[in-house]
């Protein structure tokens, strides 16, 4: 056992350090970057497994002594890579412009090559790890699982107390640790492992080049003249800083002609920033100014209703609800799962002051699915009090990943259903980079009213705007002529325009505009209109009805919904050359889907290679006793299986505990850990490894089942919970699956290292010569990585094309496929029982 | 180079080097006037006759490690070059662009909030009767507010300061200001700045990245303000970083050690 310990310590710190790049790159570029991490991990270890096939023998003779060196190149390498990361200019904003892009190319080349070095000798110390224990494969998969969850572990409580940029140094004395633990070790070895540690970290500390991109929001407010940083938070949600610089105001869409109105503009305040974006404004201290609340663009319902019940969802650093009761709501509730922005409202943040104390003020942490169910009917709110006005802040959809959900159909009936008989849904929209984003909303809002059994959604809707934003506001009756005079008075006020109400007569509306929004084509990047012209006024009525527009033909406008929540997902992938065509106008979230296609075809392209390894060393790989066709299929099977299984877990753990960074940091270590225990009970199995694998499908299949049938509903129930309830629940659900997906892999393993064991390989493998065909089993080790790169970015397609649920059926299917392909022994009976045992037994 | 010598930035160059940079601005001129005519019907002959006079490659210069780069100039694929300290000079196609959608005329007065090179200013000074600009980037803007006069540009004037809050003092207000904004409305104290049938121009959009939306807002004789979505072209402004100044400690609220000065909220050119 203790022969595994570095085992152990080695899968934890290159999933702690897997983690932790992706980190640097949320905080210092854009995390949509952080796909290439997750590649170039399972690249390393996909390279690890075809170099073991290929060169077995030579390896393994040495395999000890390897073992013990590895640690230490481990440290130089993650060093080394970690520090030409930092260095590396790439710049994902020349990418998007043709005239700069071709070095980003090299740059994205130079990551791989730094970091590859690192994942490739991790992959090869666990690979390496299997080969030298053929009998034991259960108990080597156990300790490789359960160390990557603690090294997720690990590194999400490092999360608390660390810079992102420093989370790699601070995990790699991990692997110093592991020397001591290795057979044969030497106290040479030993001595150079601590000399690489200290070396390392003097290299990564003293030469710190980690820091922001000159163009995340917070580069050039950090770097103004003056510039405080008042308050700094660490959480594996983000690193959380409190600016003060004279470029920070309350980020609201006020009317340009708010000097006419005698109105201010908007005041100063602080600005809260994660991971270099800025997610809010803070107030200063003193009594907040919101003088300005009757210019802004979102005051148009407070004026439709007076004294209203309010349901706010998002606070907007606090400035919302004290402008909720300035335009003279009766009775506020603040909704905001933000935890620090939580925080900052309820206790204040630095020396920005919490929301003063106002008996008509509620502030709730609920998300806002949650908060809303707990009205309307049914609902668990006291009293079974509804609201006049749903209003959802205009900073809410980019404050947190799962603050998505809000904009659901799911979220949006619930709202339309917790509203009075009068009540106002709010919803904001912002059309600074795609006006169709306004477009996609619409669609959402049909499919929302609908969905509140509202047959006729165009009568429900208004929609007006600035140049800048677009509300929308759903009723859930019909408009009628004297409200609609009202939100004509209050725009022509402020010169903002309507869009869309019921009788609009869109021509006309077009003789007095204020803010012309020509209407440009996508795919020639020229503008259609001759005139004055609104393009979300032009579709507006189509959409409502769910007719084609030619803006449904160019984007993807199905609606959001809980299962394909991504908020900015409306390019059309299959039109992947008008794309690159636009790369240059792309809004920076729609790139995610890019690059991971990107990711996608490169992964492609590496696990064809590592499939084309049997033709190009047949010697070295096939396996007499089991073929090469079985674990052909088997393999990626299980590494796409398992993957697609754990992405969807993420998704509605998100959901769950609205928050993406808990539900991945659950999912992922419970999911290791549980499967770790469950690969422990292969080691007793072996004798029966194929019902054991059978066993272990009919588990999932039937979780599969259950899960695609009443994980929602008991989500949606159990929203209201405490987090703590709801994090045991996700754990809950995640353990029996992962127990039993922790058997096909080492029991397929323990097929081809038991054919190779019978070859000569004996148990430990240390000195002994390897027969032909002795590759197989990192050879499989190597498809398994291999598909997992591929899985990683081709269930996040899935999922954006076709919805979560799709991607867990797609796991059924390849765990059924993984059953009918489980390695067998040829002529034989499909449970060879008796075969194995004797083999095993040899 | 004897201006680049009087601007405070000395540069070594042969006679063959100038030439050969010179014989690149013909082809450089025919790129402008075709984008202009495919992208706004028209080339307009004031624009023309501004980019024809100044002499571009007098301002690609590396502020940040004082190096002249004129060798730049009129290059064949219009691109955004590095000012140092995080800002840069925009491509000349989008310059062009910028400064025939501004409409300026020979009694107008003008506002750019962010200096950056000082070209985008410079041509608007071929045109216009004042052109004012302001910079945020206290090295940046002190060192670019040196390099007109050299060159007989009495009438543009520059300071580092706080753009949100305009050029108040300069009286009567002025025809066209060009700004970016990074926030989600313009500054209303512009808008206050702007006569009554001015315009004012924003880009919007990250710097380096191509195909940034343009915002068009003109004031009609009530003083109410009218905007217009400019997304029929695609070009390449820059905008500017702030300086490269050593950021704060995280945690410990250390202050930049810089005098405070009036700033603008963000730069570009």
């Amino acid at each position: 056992m203790t022969a595994l310990f570095p085992l152990f310590l080695v899968s934890l710190t290159a999933l702690g350090c897997e983690i932790a790049l992706t980190r640097y790159f949320a905080v210092a570029k854009w995390s949509e970057y952080g796909y290439w991490v997750i590649s170039i991990v399972m690249v390393g270890f996909a390279l690890s497994g075809v170099v073991l096939a290929l060169w077995r023998d030579a390896l393994v003779r040495h395999g000890n002594r390897l073992l013990a060196v590895l640690p230490a190149l481990l440290i130089v390498t993650g060093a080394l890579g970690y520090h030409a990361t930092t260095i590396n200019p790439f710049n994902p904003l020349q990418l998007q412009n043709q005239a700069t892009w071709l070095p980003q190319f090299g740059y994205i080349a130079l990551y791989y090559a730094s970091l590859l070095p690192f994942f490739f000798l991790a992959g090869l110390f666990v690979s390496l790890s299997f080969v030298l224990h053929p009998g034991r494969t259960g108990l080597v998969y156990a300790f490789d699982l359960t160390g990557a969850g603690a090294g997720a572990a690990l590194v999400l409580a490092l999360m608390f107390v660390v810079h992102p940029f420093h989370l790699v140094p601070a995990l790699l004395p991990a692997l110093a640790l592991a020397v001591l633990f290795v057979p044969g070790r030497r106290w040479v070895i030993v001595l150079a492992t601590l000399l690489a540690l200290v070396a390392a970290e003097a290299l990564l500390l003293l030469d710190d080049q980690a820091q922001f991109n000159d163009f995340k929001p917070i580069y050039a407010p950090l770097h103004t003249p003056d510039a405080r940083v008042l308050a700094e938070l660490r959480s594996p949600r983000g690193d959380y800083l409190l600016l003060d610089d004279f470029t920070e105001r309350v980020d609201t869409d006020v009317s340009n002609d708010a000097g006419m109105l005698g109105l201010p503009g908007p005041p100063r305040s602080f600005g809260l920033y994660r991971d270099g974006d800025r997610i809010a404004s803070l107030p200063r201290p003193g009594k907040i100014d919101v003088g300005y609340a009757g210019a802004a663009l979102d005051a148009l319902p407070y004026q439709l209703i007076p004294g209203a019940r309010v349901l706010l969802i998002g606070a907007g650093g606090g400035f919302r609800p004290a402008e909720a009761l300035a335009l003279g709501a009766h009775q506020v509730t603040v909704a905001d799962p933000e935890p620090v922005l939580l925080k900052a409202l309820r206790h204040g943040l630095g020396v920005s002051p919490p929301l003063a104390a106002d008996p008509r003020i509620l502030v709730s942490a609920a998300g806002p699915l949650a908060a809303v169910r707990r009205a309307g009917p049914g609902g668990r709110q006291s009293g079974g009090q509804q609201y006049d006005l749903i209003d959802i802040a205009a900073d809410f959809l980019d404050a947190a990943e799962a603050n998505a959900t809000a904009f659901s159909v799911e979220a949006l009936a619930a709202d339309i259903g917790a509203l009075t008989a009068n009540g106002l849904v709010s919803i904001p929209v912002s059309i600074r980079d795609f006006p169709t984003y306004a477009d996609r909303m619409l669609a959402t809002a049909r499919a929302a009213l609908l969905a509140a059994g509202i047959a006729d959604p165009a009568s429900h809707v208004v929609a007006y705007r600035s140049a800048w934003n677009v509300r929308i506001l759903l009723s859930r009756v019909p408009w009628d002529a004297a409200r609609i005079r009202a939100v004509r008075r209050f725009c022509d006020d402020r010169s903002f325009d309507v869009s869309w109400y019921p009788g609009i007569d869109v021509a006309a509306a077009r003789g007095k505009l204020y803010n012309d929004l020509p209407s440009v084509s996508f795919a020639e990047g020229t503008t259609e209109s001759t005139g004055p012209d609104d393009s979300i006024a032009d579709e507006a009525g189509a959409m409502l009805d769910g007719q084609p527009t030619a803006s449904r033909q160019a984007f993807d406008l199905t609606p959001i919904t809980l299962d394909r929540p991504a908020f900015y997902a409306v390019l059309r992938l299959d039109q992947l050359g008008t794309i690159l065509r636009r790369l240059e106008i792309l809004p920076q979230p729609e790139i995610a889907g890019l690059v991971n296609l990107a990711v996608l075809a490169q992964a492609v392209v590496i696990a064809v290679l590592v499939l084309l390894v049997p033709v190009v060393a047949p010697r070295r790989i096939r396996d007499r006793a089991v073929g090469v066709l079985r674990p052909i299929i088997y393999f990626p099977a299980l590494g796409l299986g398992f993957l697609f299984i754990e992405i969807y877990l993420i998704g509605q753990a998100s959901l769950w505990l609205h928050d993406r960074t808990s539900g991945f940091a659950l999912v992922l270590t419970g999911m290791l850990v549980f499967s770790g225990l469950g690969s422990l009970l292969a080691d007793r199995m072996y004798g029966a490894a194929g019902r054991a694998v059978a066993a272990a499908t009919l588990v999932a299949i039937a979780w599969i089942a259950c899960v695609l049938l009443g994980l929602r509903p008991l989500m949606l129930a159990t929203l209201f919970l405490p987090w703590l309830a709801r994090a045991a629940l996700v754990l809950g659900v995640a353990a029996p699956v992962s127990l039993a997906l922790g058997l096909p892999f080492p029991l397929g393993l323990s097929r081809l290292g038991r054919a190779a064991g019978a070859g000569g390989a004996g148990a430990g493998g240390a000195g002994a010569g390897g027969a032909a065909g002795g590759g197989m089993l990192p050879w499989a080790w190597a498809l398994n990585g291999a598909f997992s790169v591929v899985a990683t970015p081709l269930a996040n397609l899935i999922a954006r094309e076709a919805g979560l649920d799709r991607v867990l059926f797609c796991a059924a299917l390849l765990y059924v496929l993984a059953l009918v392909t489980f390695p067998l022994a040829r002529k034989t009976a499909m449970w060879p029982d008796s075969a194995v045992r004797s083999l095993v037994a040899d | 180079m004897a201006a680049m010598r009087a601007s405070g930035r000395p540069v070594s160059q042969t006679q063959a080097q100038f030439d050969a940079i010179q014989a690149r601005k013909p082809a450089a001129m025919k790129r402008i006037e075709t984008y202009l005519k495919q992208h706004l019907g028209t080339a307009d002959p004031a624009v023309m006759a501004a980019f024809q006079a100044v002499p571009r490659d007098y301002f690609h210069y590396y502020y940040e490690s004082h190096q002249a780069t004129p060798g730049d100039a009129y290059e064949d694929t219009p691109k955004p070059w590095g000012l140092g300290y995080g800002s840069a000079l925009s491509d000349y196609l989008g310059q062009a662009y910028m400064t025939q959608i501004c409409q300026p005329k020979p009694t107008d007065v003008t506002l750019e909030i962010g200096t950056g090179s000082g070209f985008q200013s410079a041509l608007l000074s071929r045109i216009v009767a004042q052109a004012y600009s302001i910079e945020i980037i206290k090295p940046l803007g002190e060192a670019v507010g040196k390099i007109f006069v050299p060159l007989g540009y009495g009438n543009v004037h520059t300071r580092v300061g706080d753009g949100y809050y305009g050029w108040p003092e300069v009286a009567g207000g002025f025809d066209t200001i060009i700004v970016t904004c990074a926030a989600q409305y313009a500054p209303p104290d512009l808008f206050k700045q702007l006569k009554p049938g001015g315009r004012m121009v924003i880009p919007i959009g990250q710097p380096f990245k191509r195909g940034q939306v343009l915002y068009v807002y003109t004031k009609d004789a009530e003083g109410k303000i009218h905007s217009k979505r400019d997304m029929g072209v695609f070009f390449i402004p820059m905008t500017g970083a702030m300086m490269k100044l050593p950021p704060p400690p995280p945690g410990q609220g250390a202050i930049v050690a810089t005098p405070k000065v009036e700033q603008v909220k963000t730069t570009t050119e």
